[in-house]
């Protein structure tokens, strides 16, 4: 279908559109125009990717900017279904234009999940795979291969060298899978391929942590022009991924093997003395002119990647101390010994970066300076070396990662040394925890150098926390509703079990057997009445763990088995993909199943249940953080004294927005549909804090329920949903076709125009209209939300 | 397509080597009755075939056969065939020797779908099973003719849906009994049944369909009485057992003879093994058992293969490697996964339905298969309310010989017409009355075109209809008039009295009407069939069947007799009753005789039409006997 967003002609490729599909769009294209970021909260499974891809798709062609997108999404099970969309667009597109436009879409994922070399592919672990491709296709490798050295290449990536260097895959939209079938039919290397062609690409389609990591964002992002439009999908999470990849653990163990590669790269360097000086001395000279220089050396091969570079980083020479590299080898070993005597210690720690360095410098004279240029200066170092099997220096490389970022940052971040694993233990397991508190760092970069950012996702409320926690102003934020010609979900809070005793997964009860068994009577009868699946998320592993074992024990898992399969997440990840195959079966077998899982796991992020792959998802307990974690604790005290948001406001938004989002896993369309079931007394307070269109949905004698009454609420409401119900009943309601745009957009003009002549009777016509778009936001916390129904309740 | 044939001496006497219908035999019959016998060769008893090379100019197939229950040592005879159609005999023998060759390594590999044998029922049991079969598995397709064959010989499976259906088995034996003498049972039988295929597939289906296994360990519950555990299990759960828990099985396999099977099973329910079965934790309270307790560290399941392949939707793994360079802090105790060994039940549950659903053709495609998106994973993205509507997935019916369903005379009539025609004079024609009737760029009342109507005289009204234009007013009387009686008669039919009632009839009268109804239409399908067929070895069946026609009618009159003495005496219980009423009150009671349903008159509507093609069979069958019985004369 074609229509027109103000002169933009958009090719949507349906015949039919939902209203808030619309509004999604032209919204976007406000922003767009105006320019600004915005954050835009848009009901699960009601087609937000497909909408964002046809109206930037069409912004990209119709306008001679041609500005590029790059869209950012959480898992590769996204980023594979965008590219999946995107593909289907375009071929729409061709369709209806009657011709193939020249464009080009590529999606990029580790090069564990790309690797076509034979036994490379064949490693289990994403960092060796890493290590060894780098040890196949690295530039000195292949001087070498020329000298005549028998070393081995990777002939995949050989290949590439073969093609043009802008055109070494063809126009059009490659899905990873389609990547990798292109890869492997013409023999090149899939991974470096996308690398390659990401400055010739109109959509580049990939994980968060390429923009927001410094390590990965400065060599893969470098060339990305200001006007490109970001989009982060799925971004409810995105302060988690921010701070992840500023932060980083070291243990005991850790130090003892950075020793021992220390203690190589010792030995290599004596090696090299001794048959190529040379080459050590041009890495000096070198490293006296800045790093600048040594960058332009490097390209895609680099060997170890630096956590920051800022600018004058790069163009400061390496402190004297460390060119050597026998000096710098001596500097790092006294680093390592300074760190394992704080390890030593019997109590926790919590310690500010500068009161580190400070404490450092008193006992090792080690200054901030050389330190900040640790990681830079262990990169080049290995490359001068010509090290092959650097998967061997791995927690070298975290130890030279640690230094300079604690020698870059004062605030926003916090160091925190815990003797102990647990409470209880008894046996020391020291752990180093290097924690960033600022999720407005990371993501800082993004939002300084590109024009539009745009945050989207199911779940962002309230909206407002996403501008503060991440210290940005967006010109619009907005949340949908979702029209609905019939009520295509029931979401529930059951806050008392058929025993009418109150169920939560609160610390003080969740073990009590009397709770837990309310639970099991809850899923057991949800399995009873539900067809095909039922997705039961629980706050924890712990939890699930523990819950499940007493279920088993009650007998409640074996009453369960008489209607449903049982399938649970794993620690193990392709196991707990064996498990998701095989409930999927299940469920299109008829025979049923129901998968327990973790709301903040594996299978929550990323992996639908839409259709009869879930009927019901039932969220036992409010997915809280575990308090008494110290870095939690930190994050919350930061985030308290630097940006006003209190504690319990904050934690209890971090549940709920996990709680909806598991929610959300199971719709797909309107013609879709399934109950949500809230089991946990905590909810009903929270309420107010859910997204729009589930609160919306949410009669209000629906949120204090027992296990009985919501049990017949969603016999019946499966009742109705059994009845058969046509696409024609729901158009003009919750679905539009070009005529209903049409009649929307008159309505709209004559109401405009409606206003404006009122303002102008009125006598303001002097200051004409604030343009909706450029709404500005007022970056102030609203206080008035009723201190009470915030109110945490205390675990 | 004809089974294969070809012109062949045997023996240095000409004659045609052909393979019989159901490719089950090959055959050589002489050209010249008499001139030697004809020879048969089942293809199960085919050892070898020999065929001379292409380049030699002698065609030449060398069969070996032996006798199934020939000794072991007995050399093969062997029968060697030449064919003689010239330039035809390569690919005639090419076309033997393929075809016996198919079907003999399929007679070798022993697949029973290629051998219907005279097995009898147990191989009907097995068609019902590979069917159902064919059906739920993801097998490969079989040859639908195959499958039909098997439907029709399998007697079990057909006298089980006879069972099933009642009004089917009163049918069936209804026709069984009337049918002409003629008429062998067995082919009746077999005619009966090839109308009915569609049903016999349904109902191995549906046999086919059985309950899918069940976690069997968690409902096996034990109860006390008398201060004794009992726990009764049947034969099925051990044989679940076996199959879900291979251990058992082994367990079970190397102990029995030693134990008792009732020790084994009471020890086994006791021991630390089922709680491990189970995915339960072991205690050290729990007791021990010498025995059982030796398979405890055995590992049940072997390691999933860990080189299948994922779709990328599903892939958790996948999604963890998707940065391989994830830093962060590791998370909080709660959210680490302990170890499988402190909770077993995960990795049991999981395990265990793995093995439930394994034999289910999985939902996202073949695991083993490259990965790669396919349509289905398409169509899965789509928003499928916002689709437009479905393409209509019809398949186009191509009439190879349109010309049969014209007469020939007219088809060529028409030919000759329009050859005549000179196409500039008819295009002048065509252009003039368009101008004449769109007069203004084609801005034209419709009704005009349709109806030139008023103007037109009316007497066109008493021309016969096939002469009446179309389009004038009489013809679109007609056409109204037809629309409003087919409403009528349909509105009839779905009339709920109609349906519910008997139009008057008893029960009993109404049954047999509907019997002899389905049976009339039986034999009536039977007769076209082989009347249809033009098969001359068929005459005599095409005779019996007819006169079964006849009885047929004779049938239905008889029930219309009936049906009117029914009538007969309900109207004479009213006339009496009237009667009795006049006398007893002397009040004239007007009886409506005309509202006594039933009677021949009812039957005969209610079976006009089977009446009707009864009569039209009879007739054509009569027509074309005098024809050809006038032939015979005229060639005699």
């Amino acid at each position: 279908m074609k229509f027109f967003i103000d002169d933009l002609p958009v090719l949507f490729p349906y015949p039919r559109i939902y209203p808030e599909q619309y509004a999604y769009m032209c919204d976007l294209k406000k922003t767009l125009d105006v320019g600004g970021h915005c954050v835009l909260e848009m009901p699960s499974g009601t087609g937000k990717t497909v909408s964002l891809l046809s109206l930037i798709v069409a912004y990209q062609q119709h306008y001679p900017e041609h500005r590029k997108l790059i869209y950012c999404s959480r898992t590769m099970s996204e980023i594979e279904k965008a590219l999946a969309e995107l593909k289907a667009l375009m071929e729409h597109r061709a369709k209806e234009l009657g011709h193939e436009e020249e464009f080009r879409a590529l999606g990029l994922t580790s090069r564990k999940n790309l690797c076509l070399h034979p036994s490379v592919k064949r490693e289990k672990s994403g960092t060796v795979v890493d290590a060894r491709c780098r040890s196949l296709t690295a530039g000195f490798v292949k001087e070498k291969k020329e000298r005549g050295e028998d070393v081995e290449l990777c002939v995949y990536h050989e290949n590439l060298d073969l093609l043009e260097p802008h055109n070494l895959v063809p126009p059009g939209v490659f899905t990873l899978d389609g990547l990798a079938r292109y890869g492997e039919e013409h023999k090149q290397c899939p991974y470096f391929s996308a690398r390659r062609m990401m400055p010739w690409c109109n959509i580049i389609i990939y994980s968060y942590h390429y923009l927001l990591d410094p390590k990965i964002a400065e060599r893969v992002s470098r060339e990305l022009s200001k006007d490109c439009i970001v989009v982060f999908d799925e971004a409810h999470n995105i302060d988690n991924v921010c701070i992840e990849s500023l932060s980083l653990d070291i243990s005991e163990d850790s130090l003892r093997k950075a020793t021992r590669g220390a203690n190589n790269l010792e030995r290599k360097i004596e090696e090299m003395k001794s048959t190529d000086e040379e080459k050590l001395k041009n890495e000096y000279s070198k490293l006296v002119e800045g790093l600048q220089e040594a960058e332009k050396a490097r390209e895609e091969d680099q060997f170890i990647s630096n956590p920051v570079l800022p600018d004058d980083l790069l163009k400061e020479a390496v402190p004297g101390n460390i060119r050597r590299a026998e000096h710098f080898i001596s500097f790092l070993k006294r680093f390592i010994e300074y760190l394992k005597t704080r390890m030593k210690v019997t109590h926790t720690i919590s310690e500010t970066p500068p009161s580190f360095l400070t404490h450092l410098k008193d006992l090792t004279y080690i200054e901030r300076k050389p330190l900040r240029f640790c990681a830079e200066r262990l990169t080049s170092l290995v490359r001068t070396l010509e090290l092959v099997n650097i998967e061997d220096y791995q927690p070298l490389q975290e130890v030279a990662t640690f230094a300079t970022l604690v020698a870059t940052y004062d605030k926003g971040f916090v160091l925190i040394l815990e003797p102990f694993e647990s409470e209880a233990a008894t046996v020391p397991n020291p752990i180093l925890h290097f924690t960033c508190l600022d999720a407005a760092i990371a993501i800082k970069p993004v939002f300084d150098r590109f024009r539009s950012v745009i945050i989207t996702s199911g779940t962002l409320s309230p909206l407002e926390m996403y501008p503060k926690m991440l210290g940005f102003t967006a010109v619009l934020q907005e949340s949908y509703s979702m029209t609905l010609a019939r009520r295509s979900f029931l979401p529930m809070i059951v806050t008392r079990g058929s025993d009418q005793a109150q169920v939560s997964s609160s610390f003080g009860i969740r073990n009590d057997p009397g709770v837990v068994r309310n639970y099991g009577s809850l899923v057991t009868e949800f399995a009873r009445i539900t067809p095909d699946g039922v997705v039961v998320f629980f706050p924890s592993y712990l939890y699930m763990e523990s819950i499940i074992s007493m279920w088993q024990g009650m007998g409640i898992l074996d009453q369960i088995w008489n209607y449903k399969l049982i399938l649970v997440e794993t620690p193990d990840a392709q196991e707990s993909s064996l498990a998701l195959e095989t409930y999927r079966t299940a469920c299109c077998n008829g025979r049923g199943a129901i998968l327990f899982c973790v709301a903040r796991g594996k299978v929550s992020e990323g992996i639908d249940f839409d259709h009869h792959y879930g009927r019901a998802v039932i969220c036992i307990g409010v997915p809280f953080q575990y308090t008494e974690s110290r870095i939690l604790k930190a994050r919350l005290e930061f985030l308290r004294e630097n940006y006003r948001i209190r504690e319990n406001d904050f934690l209890s938004f971090d549940a709920i927005r996990h709680a909806a989002q598991c929610l959300g896993r199971v719709l797909r369309g309107k013609d879709d549909y399934g109950v949500m079931v809230l089991a946990d007394r905590r909810f009903e307070r929270k309420r107010p804090q859910l997204p729009k269109w589930i609160n919306q949905a949410m009669l209000d004698s629906e949120t204090n329920l027992s296990t009985d009454m919501a049990v017949s609420n969603a016999k019946n409401f499966l009742r109705t949903m059994a009845q058969p119900f046509r696409a024609k009943d729901q158009e003009g309601i919750s679905t539009w076709g070009l005529a209903d745009i049409e009649r929307h957009e008159a309505k709209r003009k004559t109401e405009e125009e409606r206003m404006m002549r009122e303002e102008m009777n009125n006598g303001h016509a002097m200051g004409g209209m604030i343009p909706s778009a450029s709404r500005i936001v007022e970056d102030e916390y609203d206080d008035n939300i009723d201190a009470d129904l915030m109110m945490l309740d205390a675990p | 397509m004809s089974p294969p044939s070809g012109a062949a001496s045997y023996k240095k006497k000409d004659g045609t080597i052909a393979i019989s219908a159901d490719e089950n035999s090959v055959s050589w019959s002489p050209a010249v009755a008499g001139a030697g016998n004809t020879i048969t060769i089942p293809v199960v008893n085919i050892t070898n075939l020999q065929q001379t090379p292409a380049s030699n100019p002698k065609v030449m197939l060398k069969i070996f056969a032996q006798a199934p229950d020939a000794p072991p040592n007995s050399t093969p005879d062997q029968y060697v065939f030449l064919f003689t159609a010239g330039p035809d005999a390569r690919p005639q023998a090419d076309l033997i020797k393929d075809t016996l060759s198919a079907r003999v390594n399929a007679a070798k590999s022993g697949t029973p779908s290629q051998t219907p044998g005279p097995r009898g029922a147990s191989e009907g049991l097995s068609a019902a099973m590979a069917i159902a079969n064919a059906v739920t598995s993801a097998a490969t397709s079989k040859n639908p003719l195959d499958e039909e064959n098997r439907l029709r010989s399998d007697i079990e499976l057909q006298q089980s849906l006879l069972r099933s259906d009642s009004n089917l088995q009163r049918m069936f034996f209804e026709g069984l009994h009337t049918k002409p003498e003629a008429l062998s049972s067995a082919s009746f039988v077999s005619q009966f049944w090839s109308t009915r295929l569609h049903l016999l597939r349904a109902h191995a289906i549906e046999q086919g369909q059985v309950r899918g296994s069940y976690n069997v360990l968690s409902s096996l519950k034990p109860r006390v009485e008398d201060n004794v555990t009992r726990l009764n299990i049947s034969k099925e759960q051990i044989q679940l057992i076996f199959t879900q828990h291979p251990l058992v099985k082994r367990v079970y396999d190397e102990n029995v003879p030693k134990l008792s099977e009732q020790q084994f099973w009471s020890r086994f329910f006791q021991s630390r093994l089922f709680k491990k079965l189970r995915g339960e934790r072991i205690t050290e309270a729990d007791a021990t058992d010498a025995v059982l307790d030796k398979y405890l560290r055995t590992d049940e399941a072997p390691q999933p293969d860990r080189d299948t392949n994922i779709h990328h939707f599903l892939d958790l793994a996948a999604n963890e490697e998707n940065h391989s360079q994830r830093g962060g802090n590791r998370p909080y105790l709660d959210m680490r996964p302990s170890g499988v060994d402190k909770v077993p039940i995960i990795r049991t549950l999981n395990s265990l339905s793995e093995k439930i659903m394994a034999n289910v053709a999985p939902a996202d495609g073949d695991m083993n298969a490259p990965i790669g998106i396919n349509e289905e994973a398409w169509k899965k993205l789509q928003l499928q309310d916002l689709r437009g509507e479905e393409e209509q997935s019809r398949i186009t019916l191509n009439i190879r010989d349109q010309s049969r369903f014209f007469t020939h005379g007219q088809e060529e009539d028409k030919t000759k017409q329009i050859a005549k025609q000179d196409p500039d004079e008819l295009l002048q024609i065509l252009r003039a009355e368009i101008n004449q009737n769109l007069p203004s760029q084609g801005n034209t009342q419709l009704g005009k075109l349709v109806d030139p109507g008023d103007d037109e005289d009316e007497e066109m009204e008493d021309a016969p209809a096939s002469r009446r234009p179309v389009g004038s007013s009489a013809a679109l009387h007609d056409a109204f008039s037809q629309i409003l009686e087919a409403l009528r008669e349909r509105r009839t039919q779905m009339n709920e009295r109609a349906t519910s009632e008997t139009y008057g009839l008893s029960i009993a009268l109404f049954d047999r009407l509907t019997l002899t109804h389905a049976t009339s239409t039986e034999f009536l399908h039977q007769f076209w069939q082989a009347f249809l067929s033009g098969n001359p070895d068929r005459a005599g069946e095409v005779a019996s069947l007819a006169e079964s026609l006849q009885r047929a009618v004779e049938r239905i009159k008889s029930v219309a007799n009936d049906a009117e003495a029914e009538r007969k005496v309900e109207v004479d219980r009213l006339k009496k009753q009237a009667r009795d009423m006049y006398e007893s009150t002397g009040r004239r009671l007007r009886v409506n005789l005309e509202g006594v349903e039933g009677g021949q008159k009812v039957v005969n509507q209610l079976l006009g039409p089977t009446l009707h093609a009864l009569e039209v069979a009879s007739t054509r069958y009569q027509k074309e006997l005098a024809e050809q019985n006038k032939e015979a004369a005229l060639a005699g």
